[in-house]
């Protein structure tokens, strides 16, 4: 396999260490993406999908081997670095569920932008402009308690897009949605990708997947397949 | 914006918020009223010395001589007029004056006798002029209500009190029996209402008088002084030991309030030290309840830092609505501390210790040994309280800040 490209992981590896017992959640994995793909990410529960988007996230560190992102190696980066990797390169796409119930969508898109030293009237902008991406901007004064599954999860899209980020994680996206909704939500994604964002989804229903231009098939903590 | 979006997650937790709040009102409240009280209790008993115009009261205690129809009161001893001078010559010392208190018996009655020196308008019982540096409002002197104050060369004039005045049935130029069988015309009346008074009696006359019907000589009983700065008084009180003797007691501001009767039970000391614990106690109760706030929004805390704040960001967060808590319980306990003053000085009964006021148990009138007791916001109590608010939300604040830092937001995130 030719290690090159927007992301390149070289061997990475996480082990869990619970102190009786230690679990290997990925186990020397080795691929490249390229900028501007969709990968889809396919494999049982515990097969290492969210370990995976949660090293090239930044939101946890590989025990070994070298992952780089846009020319960035993350293990050289301290807490505050990646912090501001996460803010600036990376959307998560988290289940809908990770939306705060006090606050409306709009507030929910402006959470990532709080800490940011921006003019207000830009991040008012920033968020405008995601929910606007995200098909969401109708229901903007809402709490998520009053939308339906697919609008939740549309503003969970927006809530990732506020930073334009060039890479967008998404872990189980349509993990509660029927069919309908879940295939609207791929189709948005898609949308996101011809704007030139990298896009990696996780998912155990491969079926969602459609939209992906690559597929990398785990299973404990390996890639077994990749097409 | 961080400051808006604190400000809204304050009152998302509406009962945590004000539970909070309430701890610190309570701790900066007993706080401030603690100090309030004691500072103002001080301020209340030191006040009878400022009525007199004096840093410093002497007296000399013997054994008491029960018959004579003209005598000291109680144990007071007779001290020479001549040791005012000497203590005059105490560097330190802007002025000394001396009263003669006596009881003067007529058909059995006694009455309360002070002779006073007409020459020093400033400084006794009874004066009629502040001292430098003093308005006359604060001074509580001044005290001719009708009439005139008595002059250097009056002899068998006097003035006396409104309530002896009320209590007899007398009038400005009518003459009152002091002692046996010598009458004084009334030529002034005072009111000495307002401060308790030491040395304080129902009639004033002239000291010379008083020292001719005692008949032991130029003496007086009780001796003011007024010093330029307290640094002097040890001196002052050396010197007076070397005269008069080592019988002789002194009284000063300082250790006046340990006097009344209010304090005997409490000392000043040991309130602050209670109230400066309760503040401990309460920083170390909020500075857990800050870290038990991070632990309950473990969620929320990996999901902001999935979503790009750091570390320092999140702290700032926790930091921002501690101290909310910590300015809204801060005003909240001022407030609270000055009404629990105000109450105490509502209800409380202070007096000054009745070794001060030398009233015969069969007196006409009451000795004047009630201490009107005010509490008035101070500005540097205020600014304290608040401090120490401020102080207990941002100890809350740097341990929720230290825990949400170590938070791993991988494990935060599986709590959703």
């Amino acid at each position: 396999m030719a290690v090159n490209g927007y992301i390149r992981a070289q061997q990475i590896s996480k082990i869990y260490d619970t102190g009786s017992l230690a679990v290997t959640a990925l186990a020397e994995v080795s691929f490249s993406i390229a900028q501007g793909e969709i990968i889809g990410l396919i494999g049982p529960s515990g097969a290492g999908k969210s370990t995976l988007l949660n090293l090239i996230g930044g939101l946890d560190r590989a025990t070994s081997g070298t992952l780089t992102v846009g020319g960035t190696e993350l293990a050289v980066l301290d807490d505050e670095s990646l912090a501001v990797y996460r803010r600036n390169t990376v959307g998560f796409i988290f289940q809908a569920k990770t939306l705060m119930p006090a606050l409306t969508v709009y507030e929910n898109c402006m959470l990532p932008l709080i800490p940011v030293p921006l003019p207000e009237s830009e991040k008012h902008q920033r968020v405008e402009k995601a929910l606007e991406e995200a098909n969401i901007a109708h229901r903007a004064m809402h709490l998520p308690g009053e939308l339906s599954g697919g609008e939740q999860q549309r503003a969970a899209v927006a809530r990732a897009l506020v930073n334009d980020p060039q890479l967008l994680l998404a872990d189980e996206p349509t993990g509660e949605l029927d069919a309908e909704n879940a295939m609207r939500i791929m189709q948005l994604l898609q949308a996101l990708n011809e704007q030139g964002r990298t896009i990696i989804v996780a998912s155990h229903d491969p079926t969602t997947l459609q939209i992906a231009n690559r597929y990398l098939r785990l299973s404990d903590g390996t890639i077994v397949e990749e097409w | 914006m961080l400051f808006a979006y604190a400000w809204k997650g304050f009152w998302r937790r509406k009962t945590k918020s004000i539970l909070t709040i309430l701890g610190v009102a309570l701790a900066v409240g007993l706080f401030v009223g603690v100090v309030s009280i004691t500072q103002s209790v001080h301020q209340a008993v030191a006040s009878s010395l400022a009525a007199a115009g004096a840093d410093m009261v002497i007296q000399k205690r013997v054994e008491p001589c029960p018959w004579a129809e003209v005598k000291l009161p109680k144990d007071l001893a007779a001290i020479p007029a001549s040791v005012l001078e000497e203590l005059r010559k105490v560097p330190g010392v802007n002025e000394a004056s001396g009263v003669l208190e006596l009881w003067a018996f007529h058909k059995g009655h006694p009455t309360m006798v002070a002779g006073i020196d007409p020459t020093k308008k400033t400084l006794g019982p009874v004066r009629i002029a502040p001292r430098e540096g003093e308005d006359e409002e604060s001074a509580k002197c001044c005290a001719i209500k009708y009439g005139r104050y008595l002059v250097p060369n009056d002899d068998y004039y006097a003035m006396v009190t409104v309530p002896y005045m009320d209590a007899k049935h007398l009038q400005l130029g009518q003459k009152i029996f002091v002692g046996p069988d010598r009458r004084f015309e009334i030529c002034g009346v005072v009111d000495l209402s307002g401060a308790a008074r030491i040395a304080a009696a129902e009639v004033f006359i002239p000291l010379k008088m008083a020292q001719k019907l005692l008949g032991q000589g130029d003496v007086v009983s009780t001796i003011f002084v007024d010093v330029a700065d307290a640094r002097a008084i040890p001196a002052v009180q050396e010197r007076a030991r070397e005269l008069i003797g080592p019988e002789v007691s002194f009284t000063t501001e300082s250790n006046v309030d340990e006097g009344t009767a209010a304090l005997a039970a409490v000392t000043r000391r040991s309130m602050l030290a209670v109230s400066v614990l309760v503040i401990l106690f309460a920083m170390a109760l909020l500075a857990r309840s800050g870290v038990e706030s991070v632990m309950e929004r473990i969620a929320e805390v990996g999901l902001m830092k999935a979503l790009g704040w750091r570390n320092a960001d999140v702290g700032h967060l926790f930091m921002v609505e501690a101290l909310y808590s910590g300015i809204i319980g801060g005003l909240v306990g001022c407030g609270l501390g000055w009404l629990i003053a105000w109450g105490f000085s509502v209800k409380a009964d202070l007096k000054l210790p009745e070794a001060l006021a030398s009233f015969a148990p069969c007196s006409t009138t009451q000795a004047p040994l009630e201490i009107p007791l005010s509490t008035t916001p101070s500005l540097g109590l205020f600014l304290g309280g608040l401090f120490a608010a401020l102080a207990i939300g941002a100890l809350s604040g740097m341990m929720a800040a230290r825990r949400a830092a170590r938070m791993d937001p991988v494990v935060a995130l599986r709590r959703i």
